[in-house]
């Protein structure tokens, strides 16, 4: 034992609670992927992916991603600078030319381009503004810059605040500056008034950098994010976007003015120290940009399912909280009950929300993020809000008489549509475990009917 | 301006809360105010600035409340 595993004791003894009470909603063992998963012998519904549009599973992102695998094999041996294909470069061009940018810098994730990003231009002669919900990718790069530069000045505003931009940008102690916010937040759906923060941000003369991961290929009328819903996208001076959401591979981007990118591409230690995206992936994005460029049925589905959810959960009473988009927020406050939630959520009804506690969220803003997508089907959406109905009333979040309109044949057919998919998605397996569910629950009825007992357990065990 | 009410039109405004005078001496930022620690480090550095002192990082965990501000403040000015 060394001083290194003693350090993982505390943490991990925490974790292993959570294990314990079957709580624990990390790393459980996909057969597949998609709007329904296999884990185990169970199928179950999954709102926890960022695969907005479903084009992970797309026929033309197969087809090219494994054309571009075969042709240039499954890595290019090297970082960018010495491993860029002509395929890297095209879809450089390619994403540019869609945000009216200059030009683009592809990474191979998009952690990567944020702090890339962000350590190259920041230094102690900056004065770098964020919003204080911003993502770890964001911080990441700052504590980078920061570490090398500790005269960089480093201020927040409240969250989505144009007033406290203002502020701060008045009160900055140097000349530089740059003001680095979300299109669209993940952990509450909210977007940023770009339009006004743009306004801003010229008047004092800073740059403004929108790292627009969630809203590029979901939001505005073309799906060029919220700098285009917000009528914005051509002053924004420095775009970061990844694939890993509605392009459904994984890489992240940058575009900008040319000379900043060729300074990207030769001083960020993100893009010089990394391996190069393998063009696999390439080809994906590439397919997922022709997809989201011609056919805007991805996203429109995508915001007519976002609103169906959205409409269903505030029938339910359930608050929302800020969320504007397919970010769907279930605010539940308290800390344990989110987590129980989470827990019959996936053991009870089979269908996976990630619940999110502190530190990740302030103390008493608990809740369930829910993702819905475009491949998300009416039955997925409807079965799940039956689901949050029963849950929500047995975990008294939600009153006793918390009801959808769905006429009870609705109901019906959604839970047989959501039965069917379960056994096409685990098999016999499956069939076997929900006859299991049944069995039990005639048992309990039968020794009910027999003994004169009210029935053992929460109804959560046996779905609804 | 008291050190104290000039604290708390600080925080007022960096959490954009309405009333500044109701701001308790002893509530605490973040679980009574809703500031989290993004918003403390700004509350810090617009300390810094105003009162032209430098707090050293081992300070931040006990600025918890207005009076603790207020008291961290008064060293370092003390001490300047």
């Amino acid at each position: 034992m060394s001083w290194l595993h003693d350090k993982t004791t505390d943490f991990l003894a925490l974790v292993q609670q959570a294990k314990d009470k079957q709580a624990f909603p990390f790393f459980r063992q996909f057969e597949n992927i998609g709007p329904r998963v296999k884990v185990g012998r169970g199928s179950y519904i999954n709102f926890t992916s960022n695969d907005y549009l479903g084009l992970s599973q797309h026929p033309s992102l197969i087809r090219r991603s494994i054309a571009g695998t075969a042709r240039f094999g499954t890595s290019l041996g090297s970082s960018r600078l010495q491993a860029t294909s002509v395929r890297h470069e095209a879809l450089e061009r390619r994403l540019a030319q869609w945000l009216g940018q200059e030009a683009c810098a592809v990474f191979t994730t998009g952690y990567q381009a944020l702090v890339g990003v962000l350590s190259s231009f920041l230094d102690g002669e900056t004065t770098v503004v964020l919003d204080n919900l911003s993502h770890a990718s964001i911080l990441d790069g700052i504590f980078l810059a920061k570490g090398n530069h500790p005269e960089l000045e480093v201020r927040f505003i409240k969250h989505n605040s144009v007033r406290g931009l203002r502020r701060v940008l008045g009160s900055a102690k140097h000349k530089k500056k740059l003001v680095v916010v979300e299109g669209l937040y993940s952990v509450d759906g909210d977007m940023a008034p770009l339009d006004e923060m743009v306004a801003v941000c010229r008047e004092f003369d800073a740059p403004l950098m929108v790292d627009d991961a969630h809203g590029l290929g979901t939001l505005g009328p073309t799906g060029r994010g919220v700098g285009e819903l917000k009528g914005v996208l051509g002053d924004i001076d420095i775009l970061v976007g990844t694939f890993s959401k509605s392009f459904g591979a994984v890489g992240g981007f940058v575009c900008a003015d040319r000379v900043l990118i060729d300074y990207l591409k030769l001083q960020a230690r993100s893009f010089v120290y990394s391996a190069s995206l393998p063009v696999g992936q390439v080809e994906a994005a590439m397919a997922a940009l022709d997809i989201i460029e011609r056919d805007h049925s991805y996203f429109r589905r995508l915001e007519d399912n976002a609103a169906f959810f959205r409409a269903g959960l505030r029938e339910l009473g359930f608050d929302s909280g800020q969320g504007q988009a397919h970010v769907t927020p279930i605010m539940l406050g308290d800390e344990e009950k989110t987590l129980t939630f989470g827990a019959y959520l996936f053991h009870g009804a089979g269908v996976i929300m990630l619940p999110f506690v502190y530190p990740a969220v302030p103390k008493g803003a608990a809740r369930l993020r829910c993702n819905v997508t475009a491949a998300h089907s009416r039955a997925d959406m409807g079965y799940a809000l039956e689901a949050l109905a029963k849950i929500g009333k047995m975990l008294e979040v939600l009153p006793p008489t918390a009801s959808t309109s769905t006429s009870d044949l609705q109901r019906a057919l959604w839970l047989a549509r959501t039965k069917l998919d379960g056994a096409r998605n685990a098999g016999l397996g499956y069939v076997a475990h929900e006859l299991g569910q049944a069995g039990q629950w005639v048992g309990r009825w039968a020794k009910e009917r027999l003994d004169g007992a009210p029935p053992a357990g929460g109804d959560a065990e046996g779905g609804v | 301006m008291e050190l104290t009410s000039t604290i708390q039109s600080m925080i007022a405004e960096i959490g954009e809360l309405d009333h500044p005078e109701k701001i308790g001496l002893d509530q605490h930022l973040i679980e009574d105010l809703g500031l989290d620690s993004m918003l403390l480090l700004e509350l810090l550095s617009s300390l810094e600035q105003t009162y032209s002192i430098s707090i050293p990082e081992t300070e931040y965990p006990n600025m918890t409340t207005v009076n603790a501000c207020a008291e961290v403040v008064r060293r370092y000015q003390a001490a300047a």
